[in-house]
């Protein structure tokens, strides 16, 4: 028997049983996705009696009021900016801040530094609900309610622990030879790096491909 | 938008305006998805 014919899933009398559980498998996650999203969209097509008493079948009159309401209404796009708003600025300013805070624990060895990380990350081990009635508190003392920032910074905040951990070791595993004094070095990295994660399209903003391999071949750690 | 869907979809029990509201922000978000992986992506 050939390799190319070793790999078909049948045997040659029909379904092999691997085959079979394999499809029967697919089915069943078929059906545990695409079941609620169906009753889902066909929800938005039933008034609530239907939908009381018919959750999963086809509507018996469609009505179209639901999604003409929505797509016609201010406030739905309105609240749709305001999140897109919310979630730019919060992964941007994450980015920023995590990736500078991230390149120093990397390559930078300073007294405390160990214990600084540590800290930092033990915002890991901190919930956001737990803390929502001081982080109201605060946020309402600082004049940032009803504003984008009210919202961004915290976010921010909760953020910044995972995000550290996460790109630090990104940071470890770059190499780094350069003749610009290591300020710069450090600046340009942190910040190009924040910019690529972004997948921004323009190439002259991300971190290339050719600058990553023309600082290769010194370790690390005999650089900083 | 989150708070926006439950409002209506549980508080108000509104539950088919609150379908209509998710599955709309489902279809925006495929529609981004697809374009950020067709334009962006492109050339990974």
């Amino acid at each position: 028997m050939s390799e190319e014919s070793q790999t078909i899933p049948f045997s040659e009398d029909g379904f092999s049983r691997v085959a079979a559980m394999k499809i029967l498998f697919l089915a069943a996650v078929f059906l545990f996705v695409m079941v609620p999203l169906a009753a889902t969209v066909l929800g938005g097509f039933k008034s609530l009696g239907e939908l009381r008493t018919n959750p999963f079948g086809l509507p018996q009159a469609w009505e179209l009021e639901h999604y003409a309401s929505i797509l016609g209404s201010g406030r739905y796009w309105r609240l749709l900016g305001n999140s897109l708003v919310i979630a730019t600025l919060t992964v941007v300013l994450t980015l920023i801040v995590a990736s500078m805070a991230a390149f120093v624990f990397a390559h930078i060895r300073f007294f405390g530094s160990e214990m600084l990380l540590s800290y930092l990350t033990m915002g890991l081990l901190f919930p956001a609900a737990t803390a929502i009635l001081p982080i109201f508190i605060k946020v309402r003392d600082l004049g940032l309610l009803d504003t984008y920032l009210g919202v961004v910074l915290p976010q921010v905040a909760f953020a910044l622990a995972m995000s550290i951990l996460l790109l630090r070791r990104f940071f470890k595993d770059l190499r780094m030879k350069s003749s610009k004094p290591r300020w710069w070095t450090a600046a340009h990295t942190s910040f190009s790096t924040a910019i690529s994660l972004f997948r921004c399209p323009f190439p002259s903003w991300r971190l290339s491909a050719r600058s990553s391999s023309s600082i290769a071949g010194i370790p690390t750690s005999s650089r900083w | 938008m989150v708070s926006f869907l439950y409002t209506f979809g549980i508080t108000r029990m509104r539950v088919g305006f609150g379908s209509a509201v998710g599955v709309i922000l489902f279809v925006i978000c495929v529609i981004f998805a697809i374009s950020y992986k067709r334009w962006v992506m492109r050339n990974e």
